[in-house]
């Protein structure tokens, strides 16, 4: 019986060695590619163009035309005021109440259980969320009612017609939903420290505010920083508590930049624009982000 | 043949036709036999099918029992019922077999999806209904024409977008296959016919689907504790400006009542309540050559009047939309309601409302010096798309979905999806279990109408954001209005007008814009 020689191993050329890692990612790295930076590139090309339906035939192109609208646009200024107002107020006061909840608790014997009930809130659906306080404030006036048995007001509010309460209904909304996020990675950012920190400053004689503000406040910032850019993206794409309670009104005043997006886009149908708005809401965002993580984004150990 | 004669089918024509259709396909096409024969031979009779479409059988129990309404009780004229005058044999030798795809709004799907059952029965053939939600509606649609692929046969959408599709050629024209079929077109109020199905002057588009009306609702209960011990539907609230004077009082009459209920949220929806009182103002949108005349006087005194009832009106007016406002009046939140005409037949049933009879819809408020033009506004039409391989197929089930019986058992079920026809809206049967349809029917003939023009529902969108900021007092009324019809100029400009040749016909619209024109005042 003749035994079968099987060929010689090859090596693989030098280049095949340096690339063979690159191919064997290449595959995940182009789909995710794909599902993330292509349509970003694709609405910063359909932005120089006008067009409503066919376009792919009739587009015309119009160069940076649907930006220099967008910016003589008062409807697009006022969204972003109200992105900015109500990102801002919202982030401030769901991370003041993140931090100071994940300071009460962090050493806590209950902590999972408390992890867990704070967490709740988040579990539903934005939109079934945004329901829900629509019907308390608007729909169900409970709100009203609440306050109108307590003698707080006399009759009905009308929290859709003024801007400061339409802006608050947003922002409870949002503060009710997602402070849990911030307090979920506060705690576990607390929970990581090196316990023995906190020993020694006790043992010095150490308050525990004095210990929270000057050793574990410090230590946190990273995960501050990551939490804060993570929120902050959040917010400026708020779009379904918008949608669902106020849609902008009144007069625009709670329009957040994605709802303008949303409603130029698929009320309006001005893709071309819509695209504009689409481009430049992502420069904001990349803008905030960096100043975000670069102002929080220092260890309490750096000097 | 009796059964030509009544459009009915005996069993043994019928397996004649059915058996002679079977031969030529297989014969001509070289279809396997085996199926064909199968296929005609489950089906039924088509007067036996056509005996079980009744109210017995479609109408939801507990309103047949609250109105007292027998199995067999015609709602509609069935010598003006299309399905009960088809040529079922016919159809069937044409179409059986064939599959159609249908693409319907979320909101109307549930009328479209019980009837597909029967209409294979009679006619051989087979819909898909693909259920979309109303918001992406208009993505899709635009999509499937584009992509010619042709995804749906035929579309239902809101009638508003019906001048975007038409101008770009993306829809079949019915006129061929209503003569063929012999539809009864003229039945429709002509305010549907000019604004749901003929597009200008090039001819029939789409089959109205959801025959809208705005009108006044006012519950008797909380108007008598304000002195008004009976609801004449004429006498009660004559004018915009009585309805101004007895909103504050109303606001007093009832806690947690309030006087006046609008939907005046940002965008078309805001547009849609300035559009339905201006009009009795005598406004028009356009003038011949379509340039914006809104902002004139009749718009500007509309306005006026939308921002003055909205101060007393119920909490969240700036942000309401159908929903919300329904919601609140069927909740016996609200005494005087202007919104579709469906909150009247709803508010009865007790299980969507808690005011039950405690409603009543007048006729349309005047206002000195103006017109009597009760708002058509917004409902839906369907259509056959120009892409499909199968039109005839999708015409005939369109047809059958918007037949009178089907929209007169839809309207029993109070289930929004309203008909639209003469033989319908004018029948006593039809006219007891529908609280507001006769004063509704006897609008549409004096009913005012949008033209469907491309970019319809962006002009009524950036109308509406203008007529918010009214509402919420940031705007003045004239101030809004011009600013509203620059913007509107352009984006007509935008979509092909004021180039020489504009893309919808003027002249042909115009009669459609106002059917009242001309006519005496009926109250």
């Amino acid at each position: 019986m003749t035994a079968t020689t099987r060929p010689p191993l090859r090596r693989r050329s030098p280049f095949m060695r340096k690339a063979f890692p690159y191919l064997m990612v290449a595959p995940t790295c182009i789909y995710l590619l794909g599902i993330t930076l292509w349509p970003g590139i694709f609405a910063l090309y359909r932005s120089l163009y006008t067009g409503k339906f066919d376009w792919h035939q009739s587009k015309n192109f119009v160069g940076f035309e649907n930006y220099s609208i967008l910016f003589g646009d008062q409807h697009f200024w006022i969204a972003i005021w109200n992105t900015l107002l109500l990102g801002s107020i919202t982030l401030a006061i769901e991370f003041a109440i993140a931090l100071f909840l994940a300071a009460l608790v962090y050493r806590s014997p209950w902590v999972k259980g408390w992890r867990i009930l704070f967490m709740l809130p988040m579990l539903f659906m934005p939109s079934a969320v945004g329901y829900l306080w629509k019907l308390i404030f608007n729909d169900g006036r409970v709100m009203a009612d609440l306050m109108n048995r307590v003698g707080l007001v006399d009759g009905g509010v009308d929290w859709m017609a003024h801007t400061f309460n339409a802006r608050f209904v947003l922002v409870l909304t949002d503060v009710w939903q997602w402070t849990p996020f911030l307090f979920i990675i506060l705690v576990a950012g607390l929970q990581g420290q090196d316990k023995e920190i906190e020993e020694a400053a006790r043992l010095d004689g150490a308050s525990f505010g004095k210990m929270f503000w000057n050793i574990s406040f410090p230590l946190l910032r990273p995960v501050i920083a990551i939490a804060l850019v993570l929120r902050g993206i959040d917010l400026l794409n708020n779009m379904s508590a918008v949608n669902i309670i106020t849609q902008g009104s009144p007069a625009g005043r709670t329009e957040t930049l994605s709802f303008f997006i949303y409603r130029t886009a698929f009320r309006s149908f001005d893709q071309g624009y819509a695209s504009a708005a689409s481009v430049l809401l992502l420069v904001v965002t990349i803008i905030l982000a960096q100043v975000l993580v670069r102002k929080f984004f220092r260890s309490g150990t750096e000097t | 043949m009796t059964s030509r004669k009544t459009g009915l089918l005996t069993r043994r024509s019928l397996l004649k036709s059915t058996a002679a259709t079977s031969a030529a396909l297989a014969t001509t096409a070289g279809v396997n036999m085996f199926n064909i024969n199968s296929a005609f031979a489950q089906m039924a009779n088509p007067a036996d099918v056509l005996a079980k479409l009744n109210v017995g059988k479609f109408v939801k129990k507990e309103y047949r029992d609250q109105y007292k309404l027998a199995d067999n009780d015609e709602l509609w004229d069935p010598k003006k019922d299309w399905i009960r005058t088809a040529d079922w044999e016919a159809i069937r030798k044409e179409h059986a077999g064939k599959t159609v795809r249908f693409a319907v709004g979320a909101a109307d799907r549930e009328s479209a999806q019980e009837q597909t059952q029967p209409f294979a029965e009679l006619s051989g053939i087979k819909i898909d209904v693909v259920s979309i939600p109303d918001d992406a509606m208009y993505d899709k649609v635009v999509a499937e024409f584009l992509s010619g692929n042709a995804g749906f046969d035929a579309i239902q959408f809101f009638s508003p977008w019906l001048g975007d599709f038409a101008a770009q050629g993306f829809l079949k024209p019915l006129d061929e296959y209503v003569a063929k079929w012999n539809l009864p077109f003229d039945d429709w109020y002509e305010t549907y016919q000019a604004n749901y199905g003929r597009w200008g002057d090039k001819g029939i588009l789409g089959i109205p689907f959801d025959c809208d009306i705005q009108q006044v609702h006012v519950r008797p209960s909380v108007f008598k504790k304000i002195g008004i011990n009976e609801i004449d539907k004429v006498k009660t609230i004559p004018s915009y400006d009585e309805m101004l004077r007895l909103a504050p009082e109303l606001n007093k009459a009832e806690k947690g009542v309030a006087g006046m209920g609008l939907m005046a949220g940002r965008g078309f929806w805001a547009t849609y309540a300035w559009e339905h009182i201006a009009a009795q103002y005598g406004m028009m949108l356009f003038n011949d050559k379509w340039e914006p005349i809104f902002n004139g006087d009749a718009g500007v005194k509309g306005l006026e009047m939308l921002a003055a009832l909205s101060k007393h009106a119920i909490e969240g007016v700036a942000a309401a939309d159908w929903p919300t406002n329904r919601a609140a009046m069927l909740g016996g939140q609200i005494a005087c309601n202007i919104s579709w005409q469906d909150t009247g037949t709803q508010a009865t049933r007790a299980d969507q409302s808690k005011i039950g009879n405690d409603i009543v819809t007048i006729y349309e408020p005047r206002v000195s010096g103006g017109t009597y033009a009760p708002p058509n506004i917004a409902g839906s039409t369907s259509v056959v798309a120009s892409t499909s391989p199968e039109p005839e197929a999708a015409f005939l089930m369109l047809a059958f979905l918007t037949t009178s019986s089907i929209m007169a058992m839809n309207e029993a079920n109070a289930n929004g999806v309203a008909p639209g026809t003469k033989s319908v809206l004018n029948n006593e049967k039809l006219r007891a279990v529908s609280q507001p349809a006769k004063v509704w029917s006897e609008s549409l003939d004096y009913a005012w109408c949008a033209p469907r023009i491309p970019s319809g529902f962006q002009v009524e969108q950036e109308i509406g954001f203008l007529v918010n900021e009214v509402i919420v007092g940031t705007k003045k009324p004239k101030e809004a209005l011009d600013e509203a019809a620059g913007k509107v100029k352009a984006i007509m400009e935008k979509n092909g007008f004021y180039k020489g040749a504009d893309p919808m016909n003027y002249a042909a619209t115009e009669p459609g814009l106002w059917i009242g024109k001309g006519k005496a005042v009926p109250i």
